[in-house]
C-alpha cells in the first residue's frame, strides 16, 4: 500500500478508526467529577497540548526515526514511562497501542516493530515508519486525537453544541502548533520533552477508579 | 556548592565530609555506614542571581538522613532568575533520606530548580519536596522545576519538567491549588497498603494524595492544596520512611 | 398451567436456497459425547457464544446458569461488557459459578453497541488474552452491555449469539422483531416463572418469537425450571458441536429487521454481502 503522508494521517485521526479508542475521554470525566467546570475545558485542552500532548507526540517521533533506522525501541519507552508517572495513563497508552497494532497487523502484515504491550505513541511511530507518514503530520495526528478524545467525551458527559466542541479542537490545534519544529526535529530519547500536569496525572489515577465511570480512562 | 559525602570506612563510623556554601551542613550523629545531617539556610535565601548547588553523594552501603531546618524561600528576582541545583548520587546499595522542609515562591520570584538523581543498584531515596506558591496572602512567581532521575547506566526512572506560574494558574497542572506536595520513593515501591486518605471522595482535587506508580521501582505520594498543613504527604512521609530506613 | 411450549431444534443450518432446516447433520451430534479434541479442518479455538438483549432481560443471570450447568464438563471462560465499570464480571465472580479469573470485564465506553459491533477491537482482544491464558478453552461467553433491541453481535467478534428478552419487558416484544430477535442463533424468552405475575402468555410470546423467526429456535427459560435449564445447556452443547466440527458458520443478525416487499414471499434484508455468503454454505 502506498498512500501519502496525509490519507494516513486522516484515516489514522478518524475517530471511526477500529482500535477501541472510544472507551477514553483522557480523564475528563474525572476532571469534570473533580471540579473542572465544563466552561474550562479549552483550558483543559490547552493545558494538555502543553504537556501530555507534547510527551506523547515526542515519543512517536523518536519511535518513528528509531524504527526507520531499525533501532530498538526499548530505551525510547523506558524514556516515555519515566515522563508518564501515572499507572493509569500508561495501561490505557498500552490497551490503546495495541488496538493500534492490532490493525496494523492487518494493514502492513509483519512490518511493525514493536513489542506487544507497547503504548499507543510507539505503535504510531512504529506504523509511520513503515507507512510513510512524516514527523510532522505524526505530531500533529496525536495532538488532533488527544484533542479530539476530550472534546467526544465532553458530548456525552455534558453535552452542549457539538460546533463549539469543534472550535475547541482547532483551538487546541493551534495551541499545539508552535511545538511541532522541536518535536519534528527529535532524534535523541533522552531529550524526549517531560512536561508534567500534575492535576490531570491525579485525574487520570482517579478516573481508573472511579465508580460507575462511562469511560474507562 | 554545599556538598555532604558519606562513604563507608573498613572499620568503625563511616567517613563525612562536609562543605558549606550557601546552605550550611551540620553533622547531628554519625555511625557505621549512617549519618545525620542537618542542612541550615546560610542568610537570607535565594535572590535574583543567587545559585544554590547541593552535592550530595552516599557511598555503597551507607545510609544517610537530611533534616532541613528552616524552609527555602526565593524572593522577587529584579530581573535576574535564581536557581537551585540539587544533585544527588547514590552507591549501590546506599540509602538517603531527605525530608525537606517547603520551597516557597513568592510574588515576583523566578526561579530555576534541577534535581538530578543518580541511582546505584539496589539504592532508594526517599525526598520529601514541597513547592508553595507565594506566602500567605500571595499568588506566587514563576518557578521551573525539574526531576532527573537515572539508573547508573542511564535508564529513565522518572523524568519531569513542570513550569508554575502563580499569576497564571492553569486547569490541569496544579488547577486553583498553590502547593504542590510530594514524597517520593525511588529504587523502591511502595507496599500496597500504603494508606491512601483519597477513598472515593469526590470534590475539587484537594489535597488527598494520589499515589503514582512509577513503571521503575518508585512510588510517588501527591497531594495539590492550598494549605501546606493539610496535604497528608507528611504522614506518607512518616510511613515510607519506616518501612524502607528503620528496617535497615 | 400446561408447560409452555420449548422449541430447541438442535442446531440449524442452512441449505443452499437459504431455507433453515433442523435436520442438518450437526443436530445428530449427540451433546453428551462432545468432544475437545479439534479434528483436521475443524475449529481449532474455542466457540466464542454472544449473549446479547435489552438491559435487566437476565444475561448475567443466563451466563451463571450456563457456567452452573457446565463449568464442570467444559472448560469456559466469560468477557463482560458493562457500560458502567465492571459490575456484571463482579457479579458473575461473586455467584461462584466459575474460576473468577476466567472473568474479564471490557469496559465500553459509554457504547456498548459500538463494542460489541462496529469496532470489537477491545472485546477481540479481551477474548483472544483469555484464550491464551487459559488455553485451551471450549467456550468464551461474551455478554453484551445491555443496549436496546438492535444491539447484536458482529460475526467478526463471536460465532454464534443468543437473543435474551424476558416476560417481564412485555409480552409482546418477540412480535415486534429486530435483528437479535429475528436472527440470533437462539431468542431465550427468560424468567417465564414470573409470568403469572406479570401477565403474560409465555406461549403466545414463543410463537410470536417462532413467527418473527421463521421456525428459528426459541427457548423459554427460567433458571428456576430444571428442564429448560437443560434445553440451555444442549443448545450450547450442540452449537460447541457443530462449532468444533466446522459445520457452523457465524452469522450476522444484521443491522435491521428483514422487512418484506409487497408481492414477495421471503423476507430480505439490504445486507447483500451477507445473503451470498449464505449461498455457498451446506
Amino acid at each position: 500500500m502506498n498512500v501519502p503522508s496525509t490519507t494516513l494521517a486522516m484515516m489514522l485521526a478518524d475517530s471511526r478508526l477500529p482500535i477501541g479508542a472510544h472507551v477514553s475521554s483522557n480523564a475528563l470525566e474525572a476532571a469534570l467529577l473533580g471540579g473542572l467546570s465544563p466552561g474550562r475545558i479549552g483550558e483543559y485542552l490547552a493545558t494538555r497540548m502543553d504537556t501530555v500532548a507534547r510527551v506523547e507526540a515526542g515519543a512517536a517521533v523518536l519511535a518513528r526515526h528509531l524504527a526507520q533506522r531499525d533501532q530498538p525501541l526499548a530505551a525510547l519507552h523506558a524514556e516515555w514511562a519515566a515522563r508518564t508517572p501515572s499507572r493509569a495513563q500508561r495501561r490505557i497508552a498500552a490497551v490503546l497501542g495495541d488496538g493500534l497494532r492490532r490493525l496494523a497487523d492487518r494493514l502492513w502484515p509483519g512490518s511493525l516493530s514493536t513489542d506487544a504491550g507497547s503504548p499507543r505513541p510507539l505503535v504510531l511511530g512504529a506504523i509511520a515508519a513503515i507507512a510513510g507518514l512524516g514527523p510532522r503530520d505524526l505530531a500533529r495526528l496525536v495532538a488532533y486525537d488527544d484533542a479530539q478524545t476530550v472534546v467526544a467525551a465532553a458530548l456525552k458527559l455534558e453535552p452542549g453544541d457539538p460546533r463549539q466542541g469543534t472550535a475547541l479542537v482547532l483551538e487546541a490545534c493551534a495551541r499545539f502548533e508552535p511545538h511541532i519544529d522541536a518535536l519534528a526535529a527529535l532524534q535523541d530519547p533522552t531529550l524526549l520533552p517531560s512536561a508534567g500536569a500534575p492535576q490531570i496525572e491525579g485525574w487520570s489515577e482517579d478516573q481508573s477508579v472511579l465508580p460507575r465511570r462511562l469511560f474507562r480512562a | 556548592m554545599t556538598r555532604i559525602h558519606l562513604s563507608a570506612t573498613p572499620s568503625g563510623p563511616a567517613t563525612l565530609r562536609l562543605v558549606p556554601g550557601l546552605l550550611q551542613p551540620r553533622t547531628i550523629s554519625r555511625g557505621v555506614h549512617r549519618a545525620h545531617v542537618a542542612l541550615v539556610a546560610g542568610g537570607a535565601m535565594l535572590l535574583g542571581g543567587d545559585h544554590v548547588h547541593v552535592e550530595i553523594e552516599v557511598g555503597d552501603d551507607c545510609a544517610l538522613e537530611i533534616q532541613d531546618v528552616g524552609g527555602t524561600v526565593a524572593y522577587e528576582s529584579r530581573g535576574a532568575a535564581s536557581r537551585m541545583d540539587v544533585t544527588i548520587r547514590l552507591g549501590e546499595r546506599a540509602h538517603l533520606l531527605w525530608r525537606a522542609h517547603p520551597f516557597v515562591v513568592t510574588d515576583g520570584a523566578d526561579v530555576d530548580r534541577a534535581t538530578r538523581l543518580e541511582m546505584g543498584a539496589h539504592s532508594a531515596v526517599l525526598l520529601r519536596e514541597t513547592l508553595v506558591l507565594g506566602r500567605s496572602g500571595e499568588r506566587g512567581g514563576r518557578l521551573r522545576s525539574a526531576v532527573r532521575a537515572r539508573d547508573r547506566d542511564g535508564t529513565a526512572i522518572f523524568i519531569e519538567d513542570l513550569a508554575l506560574d502563580g499569576t497564571r494558574p492553569r486547569a490541569g497542572v496544579l488547577g486553583p491549588h498553590r502547593i504542590l506536595d510530594s514524597a517520593m520513593l525511588l529504587g523502591r515501591r511502595a507496599e500496597a497498603e500504603t494508606p491512601s486518605p483519597r477513598g472515593d471522595r469526590r470534590g475539587p482535587a484537594g489535597p488527598a494524595p494520589r499515589l503514582l506508580h512509577l513503571e521503575r521501582p518508585g512510588t510517588i505520594a501527591r497531594s495539590l492544596a492550598m494549605d501546606a498543613h493539610s496535604t497528608g504527604i507528611e504522614q506518607i512521609m512518616d510511613v515510607w520512611a519506616s518501612e524502607t530506613w528503620d528496617k535497615g | 398451567m400446561p408447560e409452555p411450549t420449548t422449541i430447541v431444534p438442535a442446531v440449524t443450518t442452512e441449505s443452499a436456497d437459504g431455507r433453515r432446516s433442523a435436520d442438518a447433520p450437526a443436530s445428530a451430534v449427540d451433546p453428551t459425547s462432545v468432544s475437545t479434541v479439534s479434528r483436521p479442518g475443524a475449529a481449532r479455538r474455542a466457540l466464542r457464544l454472544g449473549v446479547a438483549g435489552p438491559v435487566g432481560t437476565g444475561k448475567s443471570s443466563l451466563i451463571a446458569t450456563v457456567c452452573r450447568a457446565l463449568a464442570r464438563e467444559i472448560r469456559l471462560g466469560v468477557i463482560t461488557n458493562d457500560i458502567f465499570t465492571d459490575e456484571d464480571a463482579r457479579f458473575l465472580r461473586s455467584a461462584g459459578v466459575l474460576d473468577p479469573e476466567r472473568i474479564r470485564a471490557v469496559e465500553t465506553g459509554a457504547c456498548p453497541h459500538t463494542a460489541i459491533r462496529d469496532d470489537v477491537t477491545a472485546n477481540l482482544a479481551a477474548v483472544e488474552q483469555l484464550e491464551v491464558d487459559f488455553d485451551p478453552l471450549d467456550v468464551v461467553l461474551v455478554e453484551s452491555g445491555g443496549d436496546n433491541l438492535t444491539a447484536t453481535f458482529s460475526p467478526a467478534l463471536v460465532d454464534a449469539q443468543l437473543f435474551v428478552l424476558d416476560v417481564a419487558g412485555g409480552g409482546d416484544v418477540a412480535r415486534k422483531g429486530g435483528p437479535g430477535i429475528g436472527r440470533a442463533d437462539l431468542l431465550v424468552v427468560n424468567k417465564i416463572d414470573l409470568a403469572p405475575h406479570v401477565g403474560v402468555d409465555v406461549e403466545q410470546m414463543v410463537a410470536d418469537g417462532l413467527e418473527a423467526r421463521e421456525g428459528r429456535p426459541v427457548l423459554a427459560l427460567s433458571r428456576h425450571r430444571e428442564e429448560t435449564v437443560a434445553q440451555l445447556r444442549s443448545w450450547v452443547l450442540n452449537m460447541l458441536a457443530a462449532h468444533q466440527a466446522g459445520l457452523h458458520e457465524p452469522q450476522d443478525p444484521g443491522p435491521m429487521a428483514p422487512h418484506f416487499h409487497a408481492g414477495e414471499v421471503e423476507p430480505h434484508t439490504h445486507d447483500e454481502a451477507h445473503d451470498h455468503d449464505h449461498a455457498h454454505q451446506g
